[in-house]
């Protein structure tokens, strides 16, 4: 396609260091106007999810590496005193755009926060290490680096769920590969089209979603970032879409989960096939076919130039779309046609084994200057207890920790070998970011609560070898179940039927396992959800939303349901009402002769 | 060529045993509503942890007196012994071994100081053990080389049931001993590289019970095993730990009954139960 000379290349947007910032500082000012509703993208109607806000900082980071100038935040992730006219990219002309590459990759990959700001960062990685290693046209770039971002991305995470951000990579991966040979305008507004898309089809994918009546939030926020990379290598620019509604929905249970196939009926960006055609025609008959095609399908893309356009459709019927382009272009005007089920794609991708550091026995070097325990936890009095059983504590409080948070807690410990605690599943994908980083083995347990983390904590014994500990505290999160109760703080409905502000919802893992009219009642269903009868050791921790009263209240009940259990309460100063684990007895390892 | 062995009250080596070898006992000093006890002499274990559970102010210890030890020195020379192996607590927990040093220039016999880098029962099994092999006529080397070879096979493990007295007094500072405050944990210590260390910690104390039996269950291999239970004013969980621990290993000989040395338990609390244990016979 390149037969314009040198005088068309000067002209020709390319994939430049100056266009990644570009695109990074247009994402970010997207992020800005929507960190509430990426947020709000939430399956429980309780605060939570802060996707919207991690990806923000995430960005943010990587701007404040090139020039603190371009970050509108304070470094360490406050808020944001003042939020005047956004910075440009303006004033970095005289920089060397190999050091703003370097600088971007740098402050994205140790900037990223929450399992949404990783993948992310990954992919932008992906991008900047493609582009300044290959010399190929902007769209086949594109393409290898999506490509590269996508494997990356599925390779990160232990278990890759479809109907995610990972979905929307994907896709996206996919659209550029099928047209990389498009000029870069139309290919990265193809890119986008096809990742606003996916986004739409995730609630076919992930049943959570379907019943909350939400799209994805890290989906939804990726596919801002394409639009940012359209806009600004287009030219063009790519308006907001409508706000995502927030949940509505509660989803039910595991049980129901299970049980319920994926929601049958794609919602408004579905279409199961993918059709990509090269077409022979000009601009009055690329604009009859999109009008023609948008009201047969989605995702409808027809671009290029020259007598040379592409025409991209999300169909259920591919026959009847390439049809309607013979019908309106003439019979030899189509061809180079492709159809891709992309229903079957999805259900092709291979879960990745989960990385070593997940099991710990690929690292060589045996414990001998010492292991010690990092753990990410939020709220004074869990800091403290944490800090008092002897582990070097990620304060979570102010905002998702960032890699370089991570990362600077394992370099400080003054351990050879650290075990991580993420404690929240959104922590876990920048601890294993931090852990590929680090200077020192980590191994990263299965931790997804911070009263779990704590189980594990009390089984680690400094003076034990590695092996004994990652087993002990294995065992130990095993042994322990773990929930939360939290405020309602919009209507919702689900299967524990209406519910509204003012009450109070019991979480435990993915599920709703109760809900009640006081943070008690809430706390009761979620214990007796919890207790089985080899509970040995239920520990509460409580925070601003509940009074000593209640408090005490709860331990009286919990004191008559499980008399034989030691019930600990402390005042942890999470944002949370209460987060509640139930340990269960070990195995009679102990007393067998 | 006749060894005479001392130990320190730390030791807890049980008065009988000590008659029966002829070995001299040092007190530790302990301080207490504006008077100054000797270890064992004055004041009972007993009366020390009666006292230490009434609250603040609470007792101190500090280290054995110079007279003390030179009288235990002398005392062993004027019965006719040639030479002293002076078993010490480890210097980590206590200043007793620069004096028991000084006090062996003050007698005309040689003294060996033995820093046993333990304290409690495991002290008390290495000078006991020591001074067997010396009633069979070995030599210093012999009996130091049989102290050295025992110390390797003894430990002792003992659970601290109640951590508040110390909380309240101030006495246990919870980030060195790695024990959260603001949660009912058990811990369990031991004493590594001379210094007392927290073991395991357990949420329950059935828990540490089992976690107490299975440590000296493994440490024994099912290979005879000598026991001390230590008590510290809580006899009944010493009890159980004791008659559980009989059940899990062989015994080499009779368990033996201690109490808990003050000097530990200014600093664990009342109510610490466990025992010392060392791999076959002393």
């Amino acid at each position: 396609m390149t037969t314009g000379g040198e005088e068309a290349t000067a002209t020709t947007p390319s994939l430049d260091p100056a266009a990644l910032l570009a695109a990074v500082i247009a994402f970010r000012d997207r992020m800005l106007a929507r960190e509430d509703e990426v947020n709000g993208l939430n399956v429980f109607p309780v605060p939570d999810g802060d996707t919207g806000t991690n990806v923000l900082l995430t960005l943010e980071a990587a701007l404040a590496a090139v020039d603190p100038a371009l970050a509108i935040h304070d470094p360490d992730g406050s808020r944001p005193t003042l939020r005047g006219p956004l910075a440009t990219v303006t004033g970095n002309e005289a920089t060397d755009p190999a050091d703003v590459c370097q600088a971007l990759t740098r402050g994205i990959i140790l900037g990223a926060r929450g399992s949404s700001g990783v993948i992310l960062s990954q992919a932008v990685v992906a991008v900047l290490s493609t582009i300044t290693t290959t010399t190929a046209p902007p769209g086949q770039v594109l393409a290898a680096a999506l490509e590269r971002a996508r494997a990356a991305a599925y390779a990160a995470v232990a278990q890759p769920v479809e109907g995610t951000i990972l979905t929307v990579l994907s896709a996206s991966a996919a659209a550029a590969s099928a047209a990389a040979d498009l000029p870069l305008p139309d290919l990265t507004e193809l890119v986008a089209v096809e990742a606003r898309a996916a986004v739409a089809r995730t609630p076919t994918l992930l049943p959570a979603l379907a019943r909350a009546g939400v799209v994805d939030s890290g989906g939804r926020a990726l596919s801002y970032g394409f639009d940012a990379l359209a806009e600004v290598t287009g030219g063009r620019p790519v308006p907001l879409p409508p706000p995502a509604g927030h949940a509505v929905l509660i989803p039910a249970d595991a049980a129901d989960a299970t049980l319920a196939p994926p929601a049958e009926q794609p919602p408004e960006g579905g279409g199961r096939y993918e059709v990509v055609a090269s077409l022979r025609t000009d601009d009055s008959g690329a604009g009859l076919l999109r009008d023609r095609w948008r009201s047969m399908g989605d995702a409808v893309v027809v671009s290029g130039a020259d007598g040379i356009w592409r025409g991209h459709v999300h169909t259920d019927d591919p026959e009847e779309v390439l049809a309607a382009a013979r019908e309106l272009l003439g019979d030899t005007a189509v061809d180079n046609v492709t159809r891709t089920d992309l229903h079957a794609q999805i259900a092709a991708q291979e879960p990745t084994p989960p990385s070593v550091h997940a099991d710990g026995s690929p690292h060589p070097r045996p414990t001998s200057a010492g292991l010690r325990v990092v753990a990410v936890v939020e709220g004074d009095g869990l800091v403290r207890a944490y800090t008092e059983l002897g582990a070097e504590v990620v304060d979570a409080g102010a905002a998702s920790p960032s890699v370089q948070d991570l990362l600077d807690a394992i370099e400080g410990s003054p351990a050879g070998e650290v075990v991580m605690l993420p404690n929240h599943s959104t922590v876990a994908p920048a601890a294993e970011q931090a852990g590929q980083l680090a200077s020192k083995p980590v191994h990263i347990l299965p931790a997804r609560h911070p009263l779990a983390g704590l189980a594990a904590l009390v089984a680690f014994d400094p003076a034990a070898d590695r092996a004994a500990n990652l087993t002990a505290m294995r065992a130990a999160l095993q042994r322990t179940r773990a929930g939360r109760v939290a405020p309602v703080v919009r209507e919702a409905v689900g299967a524990v039927g209406p519910v509204r502000p003012g009450q109070w919802l019991a979480i435990s893992g993915r599920e709703v396992v109760g809900v009640g009219s006081t943070p008690v009642e809430a706390a009761l269903a979620l214990v007796d959800h919890l207790l089985t009868p080899r509970t040995e050791v239920v520990t509460v921790a409580w925070g601003p939303p509940v009074t000593e009263e209640q408090v005490a209240q709860l331990r009286e009940e919990l004191s008559r349901r499980s008399p034989g259990a030691v019930v600990d309460a402390l005042a942890a100063g999470h944002h949370d009402a209460f987060l509640i684990s139930a340990e269960e007895m070990p195995d009679e390892e102990g007393t067998v002769p | 060529m006749s060894v005479g062995v001392v130990v320190d009250s730390v030791g807890c080596v049980p008065q009988d045993v000590a008659d029966e070898l002829d070995m001299e006992i040092v007190p530790l000093s302990v301080a207490m509503d504006g008077s100054t006890y000797r270890d064992g002499v004055d004041l009972s274990p007993r009366e020390f942890y009666q006292r230490l559970a009434a609250g603040p102010p609470y007792p101190t210890t500090s280290a054995a007196s110079l007279a003390d030890y030179v009288a235990a020195y002398q005392r062993t020379a004027d019965k006719g012994y040639d030479e002293i192996l002076s078993v010490v607590l480890s210097r980590e927990l206590s200043t007793s071994i620069d004096t028991a040093t000084a006090a062996a220039e003050q007698v005309d016999l040689p003294v060996r100081v033995l820093d046993s880098r333990t304290a409690a029962a495991p002290e008390g099994m290495i000078a006991v053990a020591a001074a067997r092999r010396a009633r069979t006529g070995a030599g210093l080397e012999e009996v130091l080389a049989r102290a050295h070879e025992v110390a390797e096979r003894t430990s002792l493990i003992a659970v601290i049931p109640d951590l508040m007295p110390l909380y309240r007094g101030g006495r246990l500072n919870a980030v060195q001993a790695g024990v959260g405050r603001l949660l009912q944990i058990t811990p369990l210590v031991t004493i590594r590289d001379g210094v007392v260390q927290v073991a395991a910690r357990e949420r329950t104390l059935r828990r540490a019970a089992d976690r107490l039996v299975s440590v000296v269950r493994s440490a024994s291999g099912g290979r005879p095993t000598t026991v001390w239970a230590m008590e510290a004013g809580g006899r009944e969980l010493a009890e159980q730990l004791a008659a559980r621990v009989q059940e899990a290993v062989p015994l080499a000989g009779p368990m033996r009954w201690t109490a808990f040395t003050p000097v530990m338990g200014a600093h664990t609390g009342p109510g610490v139960a466990g025992v010392g244990y060392s791999l076959g016979e002393l």
